[in-house]
């Protein structure tokens, strides 16, 4: 499977599947808290899921779109980089658990690990970019695909420094300059790997259906542009309630109502209709298709809670763990697996009993799972703007129904993920070129 | 995909640059509240024991725990101490030497005086927009 992209992609797919099992056991704590005891504890857990899921959409990232560049600008693979690639993915990944297994945290949320670790994925950041700057040359007439997948290796490296500001005494000592760039810099960074995945998104689509109309150019840069826009300068929806000078509060607001422009957009294409039936007899084109669903959900959903009049109700809610999870899951790692099921080419094809039943076991249980913690949310949310009414624990009581709801749903999701991890792990015993 | 791309790219690129610099050199705060020794010590061991994990400031970090933003305030230090050291059927119990117990007050009694975290608290302006 995929030539010499084997074995990193086997590198995200295992930090993927050490990331379900934690989530699994850290969601568990919701309605049985505690339920490990000292063994292994919450906020170990809780790292060990974000950290391994993150290397898992990073990883994964850097993986498919480096494919994809290496195919489209026929490269030829470098043996000596790969190697080194393999090596800091899986320094990263061993060095991440590690630290989280041994309780020895110092770092941020989603980075608690000590500050040198980072050197692994700046490292692999900074290999992505060297990559990423050949496309540099004619960029000015290139697809957008190559735009993408530039803007999105630069930003990495330079949002991944921009993370660890708090090191500034100038920034640790300020909590709210320290809290502001913390939450900019989070949410660039969510901008940096999109670009990379959705970049290599559309152009899986124009390799699977080159007979497609393409967009006209102006079109497709503005929507570009709008995404750059949204990653450089849209992070101040995750801080409204932070006491900031307002002009931070309405750029970030200004910015965010001009993405209702990409849901009209997706909306209106919607009902222009897809008529690609014969895509979706790929496992390609089922994953494209399910991503494409959830993005209509996940950002109809940021798009509310990105009015600072809802976003008091939202903030500091599982509504906005439902936006979160529910794009990590049902858009990126969607389009993840649409990407490295392109590259194995015996998967391809649709019709094995087993991976369609997990596949809508996975759509179904992440639409339930998505639905309880907008539930949860609610509640919580309820409570926030009338405290007086009870106490926390007695709002986190009420929440149990939506908790179990959660667990379980989530647990079926994580399930439903391992049926294709092995599918696009075995190996098939056949020639397989790169290509 | 023309130079004109490429310009606004790049003129994306330098505004970002420079917004970016002046955030950190200069801040966007309203009131500027700044750490002592004692409080700087407690948001390190706030980091070292991940806190975050399950606790907010300002509605951000874990949801397992409440928002610790104005707990200095509601709860006072009796209660914030006592809270470490005991847990709850929830939260463990923190085996921290008395004076780390000391800065992380200090440092929650410094969150404290930043501002007011609690949503009900905010008023809803006629553009949508929110204010404390």
């Amino acid at each position: 499977m995929m030539g010499n992209m084997r074995t990193p992609a086997i590198i995200s797919l295992g930090a993927l599947s050490l990331g379900l099992i934690a989530g699994i056991l850290a969601s568990h704590h919701y309605p049985n808290p505690g339920f490990l005891g000292s063994l292994i504890r919450f906020d170990q857990l809780r790292p060990l899921h974000t950290g391994f899921i993150l290397c898992w959409i990073i990883f994964g990232a850097f993986t498919v779109s480096t494919q994809a560049m290496r195919q489209d600008l026929d490269l030829k693979p470098f043996p000596l980089l790969s190697a080194a690639r393999n090596f800091l993915m899986i320094a990263a990944l061993t060095l991440m658990a590690g630290a989280y297994l041994t309780r020895t945290f110092g770092g941020r949320e989603y980075w608690e690990f000590p500050v040198w670790m980072i050197i692994p994925y700046m490292l692999l950041g900074i290999m992505q970019l060297l990559l990423s700057a050949r496309l540099w040359k004619g960029l000015a007439k290139a697809p957008v695909y190559h735009w993408m997948w530039l803007s999105g290796s630069l930003m990495f490296v330079l949002i991944l420094v921009e993370n660890y500001a708090w090191l500034l005494p100038g920034v640790f000592n300020d909590p709210i300059k320290d809290l502001t760039l913390q939450w900019k810099s989070a949410g660039a960074l969510v901008g940096a790997w999109n670009q990379l995945i959705y970049g290599t998104s559309i152009w899986l689509m124009t390799r699977m259906s080159p007979e497609e109309k393409t967009p006209a150019p102006k079109a497709v840069m503005a929507i570009f542009f709008l995404g750059f826009t949204n990653l450089l300068f849209n992070w101040g929806h995750h801080i409204y309630t932070l006491p900031t000078a307002p002009y931070v509060r309405y750029i970030s607001y200004t910015i965010s109502m001009a993405e209702w422009v990409l849901l009209l957009k997706i909306m209106r294409d919607w009902m222009k209709g897809s008529g690609k039936s014969a895509i979706l007899s790929t496992w390609t084109g089922r994953f494209l298709r399910a991503a494409d669903r959830w993005v209509f959900f996940n950002l109809a959903l940021a798009l509310l809670m990105s009015i600072p009049a809802l976003n008091l109700f939202t903030h500091g809610t599982h509504i906005t763990v439902a936006h979160s999870m529910g794009s990590t899951i049902g858009i990126n790692s969607m389009l993840l697996f649409a990407a490295f099921f392109y590259f194995s080419e015996k998967n391809r094809k649709t019709g094995i009993k087993y991976l369609n039943i997990s596949f809508w076991a996975m759509q179904g249980s992440l639409a339930i799972f998505w639905l309880s913690l907008i539930g949860s949310g609610v509640m919580r949310g309820m409570w926030q703007l009338n405290p007086g009414t009870h106490g926390f624990n007695q709002m986190i009581s009420d929440s149990l129904p939506f908790y179990i709801t959660f667990f379980w749903s989530g647990s079926l999701l994580a399930l439903s993920f391992f049926p294709f991890i092995h599918a696009l792990i075995k190996k098939s015993g056949s020639n397989v070129s790169e290509n | 995909m023309t130079r004109k791309s490429l310009y606004i790219w790049i003129l994306l690129l330098s505004v970002w640059a420079v917004y970016t610099g002046f955030l950190i050199v200069k801040g966007a705060e309203k009131h500027e509240v700044i750490l002592d020794r004692s409080a700087a010590s407690g948001k390190r061991i706030w980091q070292q024991h991940n806190c975050s994990s399950c606790h907010q400031l300002y509605g951000l970090g874990g949801y397992l725990g409440p928002d610790l933003t104005n707990v200095y305030h509601r709860g006072g230090e009796a209660y914030i101490r006592a809270m470490i050291k005991s847990g709850t059927a929830v939260m463990p119990a923190f085996d921290l030497p008395d004076h780390e117990i000391e800065d992380v007050v200090a440092f929650l009694k410094t969150i404290d005086r930043t501002g007011n975290a609690d949503p009900a608290n905010y008023i809803v302006k006629p553009d949508g927009m929110i204010a404390p």
